[in-house]
């Protein structure tokens, strides 16, 4: 087999976990505010935040060129203030791993909030606890579970994404490339060994995830119920 | 004194309701589906009225269909009907989730019987048990006005006489308001001082 360079490896990993982190508490935050509250308008966000899940990821990948390159409209604003490009940068791949793991995120969150009993959080306010307590000890770990499985999922499909990190962070080896894209390379170069070498990784790293999620799921499953 | 003249549109009716409630145990009886839970809610601060006020002592709760205290300031201990425990803290970190003084709550559990049971989840326990946990925990808080959603149904009699005995003792302790829904008639002249009934409108009943 080919030597295999092991940057793509790195790269996903890393993407993955920051766009995961981000995901993960800003995800949490929308999908509370949403669960709870209901606002003019509730319907177009819900729909606008769940489109990157039913479009192509080229048209995701369409979208944020056109926002973010060099002549959109966030991009000559993000160069023009803080000298920052984000086309065929990594800054587009992390980009592109947020935006299309965003929703499996918020859509598990929102159901995690919406289902335990309310009045459980009644009970805490009339027991004197302010709204950020009463998130901490009774919001927060009700939801645990949803949040968790939300969170492996979009980290599982920021380590995949390809689609639209193609489109706005094109393949440039050692600074793009993330496994996704490495492989797609790697077969149009005949490359099969080292297609297959991320292949074989990139499934191990899913499977796992999916596993230990559904272990942990099964074993935590009894505690939270009344 | 708790004072209410409130409105509140529920499915298929508007709810008035005038009362003023000193420091005395009132039972509120009535059929299921009339109001009385919305009315104890609108106590809490959970459901705000439409028109009307809710006074406490020199306290404004709620005036003009606008909550003026929040439900964390009212010090409204309250059990729920479902009795709305925490499944993921145990019998022990439930009761103590909001204790004043640990002494005085031990006694109390001491006096329900439920030392044996305080390392236990609430899914582990049974509805009487769940019953007693609930109470525990809103008396724990030291409240200014007591709201109890049919607290003594699922206890077997003896535990009902032991915790009706709880409440008179600490109400007499405490002196502050306690209403209490119920639908056992044997209940109301036990322990209650005044009693109102809901239904198309809302009475109090000559006992």
């Amino acid at each position: 087999m080919e030597q295999v360079n092991l940057f793509p490896f790195w790269l996903s990993l890393k993407t993955a976990l920051i766009s995961t982190v981000f995901v993960f508490i800003i995800g949490m935050m929308i999908a509370y505010f949403v669960a709870k509250k209901d606002f003019f308008g509730k319907s177009v966000l819900e729909a606008i935040i769940m489109l990157p899940l039913v479009l192509p990821p080229t048209v995701v990948g369409f979208g944020l060129l056109y926002l973010f390159g060099k002549n959109g409209f966030i991009g000559k604003w993000l160069m023009a203030q803080f000298d920052v490009q984000i086309v065929f940068t990594w800054y587009g791949v992390l980009l592109a791993a947020i935006v299309v793991s965003f929703p499996l995120m918020y859509q598990s969150a929102v159901a995690a909030f919406q289902q335990y009993d309310r009045n459980l959080e009644y009970v805490a306010y009339t027991l004197g606890k302010s709204r950020w307590n009463v998130f901490w000890t009774i919001s927060f770990p009700l939801a645990w579970p949803g949040l968790l499985s939300g969170t492996v999922l979009a980290f599982a499909r920021a380590l995949g994404e390809f689609g639209a990190t193609l489109m706005i962070a094109g393949y440039i080896p050692n600074v793009t490339d993330t496994i996704p894209i490495a492989i797609y390379f790697a077969v149009e170069s005949g490359e099969m060994g080292v297609a297959k070498f991320w292949v074989v990784t990139i499934v191990i790293i899913g499977f796992i995830a999916i596993y230990w999620l559904n272990w942990w799921s099964r074993k935590h499953m009894m505690k939270h119920k009344q | 004194m708790l004072t209410i003249d409130v409105e509140k549109k529920i499915p298929h009716k508007t709810l008035q309701i005038t009362c003023t409630i000193g420091d005395e145990i009132i039972a509120i009886v009535g059929p299921s589906g009339t109001g009385k839970t919305t009315f104890l809610n609108m106590i809490a601060g959970i459901v705000t009225p439409d028109n009307g006020y809710i006074k406490f002592r020199d306290q404004i709760f709620t005036q003009d269909g606008k909550s003026c205290i929040p439900t964390q300031q009212r010090k409204v201990g309250y059990v729920f009907q479902d009795y709305a425990l925490f499944p993921h803290k145990t019998v022990w970190e439930n009761i103590a989730y909001s204790m004043q003084n640990e002494n005085r709550t031990r006694e109390w559990i001491r006096a329900l019987h439920m030392e044996h049971l305080l390392d236990k989840y609430p899914r582990e326990i049974s509805g009487g048990e769940k019953q007693r946990t609930a109470l525990l925990r809103a008396y724990a808080m030291e409240p200014q006005i007591l709201l109890l959603d049919e607290p003594f149904s699922a206890l077997d009699e003896r535990t009902k006489e032991t915790s009706y005995t709880q409440l008179c003792r600490l109400h007499e302790q405490w002196k502050i308001p306690v209403i209490f829904v119920t639908h056992n008639p044997h209940e109301v002249k036990k322990i209650a001082n005044r009693v109102y009934r809901l239904g198309e409108t809302f009475v109090e009943e000559r006992t």
